[in-house]
C-alpha cells in the first residue's frame, strides 16, 4: 500500500497543513494507484450514504405511516359513531312517528344563512337541489342566496312550543384530521316536538371555538 | 410573556451559547437519527436517544464542560446509549434483509427503481458481512465524521479507523460491484 494513504484520509478531512495538502495533491496527480483508490473511496460511500439514507428512511417513515394510518383509523371510527347517534335517534322517533323528516343541510345553504337567530332556525327538509333556480318575490335569485331565502320562505317558523337543542360537534369528530380548517366545526340543531320528542334535526358548518379535550400533552 | 420567550436582558455569552446548541442541534440531529437506526434502533427509540443525547449535552455545555470536540462527544453518547440496547443491535443484522426500501419519489421510470433497489440490497447484503468495527466505522463516516472524530466516538487512534474504513470500502466494492 503506497505510504501516502494516511496522508490522504487526513487530507479528506482538511486537517493537513497547506504544505502537506500540496504534496498530496501533487502526489495524486502522479500515483495512478492512490487515484484509484481515491476514487473508489468516493464512489462506494456515495453509494452507502444512499444506502444509510434509504435504510433510516424505511424505519423513519414506515413508523409515521402507521401513526397516522391509526389517527384516520380514530377519526373514522368517531364519525362512525356520530353517525350511528343520529341514526339511533332518528330510528328511535321513528317508531313513534312515522314521517320524521331529519335532513342534514347542504353546506351550500347553511354558509349563506344569515347569521343565526330565531326567525333564521329554518329547516331544510323538503327542498331538493335542483329546486334552487326558484323565483323568488319576482326575481330570479340563483345559487345560494335562493338556496337560503327558499329555505326560509318554505319551512316553518321557529316557535316556542319547539325546544330547540344545540349539540356542538368539532369537524375532526366526522372528518380525517386536515380535511378541514381547524376551527371549522359543526353545529346540529335538533327541535323537539310539544311531547318531548325529537322531531327535527338538520347540521350546518360552523365556525367556532370549541372546548376541545387536551389531546396531547 | 410565555415560558418560551428570552428574557430582555441575557449576558452575551448565554445568548451565544443558546445560538450555539441550536445550530448543532439543527447541523446534528439528522445525522445523529440515521446513525442510531442504522445501528437498529426502531423510530421511537432512535428519537428517545438523540433527545437524550441532546439533553446530555446542554447540561455538559451549562456545567461548563468543554466545547473541543463536540461532535464526537455527542455521537460518543448516542452510541453507548445504542449499544446499551445490545437485542436492538443484535437483530438489526441477525434479521432477515429488508424487503422495500424507502427509494424516494425521484425515480424516473419502475426499471430505475428496480435498479437502485437492487443495488440498495446489494449493499446491505455487503453491510452485513462487515465486521462490527468495520460498521460503526463506516456508519461514522457516513454520519459525516473526521476519522480524527470517530476514533473518538470509539476509542481507537486515527490510523486503526483509517485502515478499518479503508478495509470496508474495499470489501462493500469487491462484493457488491459499486
Amino acid at each position: 500500500m503506497c505510504e501516502y494513504s494516511e496522508k490522504i484520509a487526513a487530507w479528506l478531512d482538511e486537517e493537513i497543513s497547506i504544505d502537506d495538502a500540496v504534496a498530496v495533491e501533487h502526489h495524486l496527480g502522479a500515483c495512478k494507484e492512490c487515484r484509484g483508490r481515491l476514487e473508489m473511496y468516493r464512489r462506494v460511500s456515495g453509494a452507502f450514504e444512499a444506502y444509510c439514507d434509504a435504510y433510516a428512511e424505511t424505519v423513519m417513515v414506515n413508523k409515521a405511516g402507521r401513526k397516522r394510518w391509526r389517527r384516520v383509523l380514530a377519526s373514522t371510527l368517531a364519525a362512525a359513531a356520530a353517525v350511528a347517534a343520529v341514526f339511533l335517534v332518528s330510528s328511535l322517533t321513528h317508531l313513534r312517528r312515522p314521517i320524521i323528516p331529519v335532513s342534514v343541510m347542504t353546506e351550500h345553504a347553511a354558509v349563506a344563512r344569515p347569521p343565526l337567530s330565531p326567525d333564521t332556525l329554518a329547516q331544510t327538509t323538503t327542498a331538493p337541489a335542483s329546486t334552487s333556480l326558484q323565483r323568488d318575490g319576482g326575481r330570479p335569485a340563483r345559487g345560494k342566496v335562493s338556496a337560503a331565502s327558499l329555505a326560509q320562505s318554505q319551512e316553518p317558523r321557529w316557535s316556542a312550543d319547539e325546544p330547540m337543542l344545540e349539540i356542538a360537534i368539532p369537524g375532526d369528530a366526522i372528518f380525517a384530521p386536515g380535511a378541514l380548517p381547524e376551527d371549522l366545526g359543526f353545529t346540529a340543531d335538533v327541535t323537539f316536538a310539544p311531547d318531548g320528542w325529537p322531531q327535527q334535526m338538520q347540521m350546518r358548518p360552523h365556525l367556532a371555538e370549541f372546548e376541545r379535550r387536551a389531546t396531547q400533552p | 410573556m410565555n415560558g418560551d420567550s428570552l428574557p430582555l436582558i441575557l449576558p452575551l455569552s448565554r445568548v451565544a451559547k443558546k445560538y450555539e446548541a441550536a445550530a448543532l442541534y439543527a447541523e446534528l440531529r439528522k445525522p445523529l437519527l440515521r446513525y442510531v437506526v442504522c445501528l437498529g434502533l426502531s423510530a421511537d427509540e432512535a428519537q428517545d436517544v438523540v433527545q437524550d443525547a441532546f439533553l446530555s449535552l446542554h447540561r455538559h455545555l451549562s456545567a461548563g464542560g468543554r466545547q473541543e470536540n463536540i461532535r464526537s462527544w455527542i455521537f460518543r453518547v448516542a452510541h453507548n446509549a445504542t449499544r446499551n440496547r445490545q437485542d436492538r443491535y443484535e437483530r438489526r443484522f441477525a434479521a432477515p434483509l429488508e424487503e422495500g426500501l424507502a427509494l424516494g419519489l425521484d425515480e424516473i421510470t419502475p426499471e430505475h427503481a428496480v435498479l437502485k433497489k437492487e443495488k440498495m440490497r446489494r449493499v446491505e447484503k455487503a453491510f452485513r458481512l462487515l465486521s462490527e468495527s468495520e460498521r460503526e466505522c463506516l456508519l461514522l463516516r457516513a454520519g459525516g465524521l473526521r476519522y480524527r472524530e470517530i476514533g473518538e466516538v470509539l476509542g481507537l487512534s486515527t490510523s486503526t479507523v483509517g485502515d478499518t474504513v479503508e478495509r470496508a470500502i474495499r470489501k462493500l466494492a469487491e462484493r457488491c460491484n459499486v
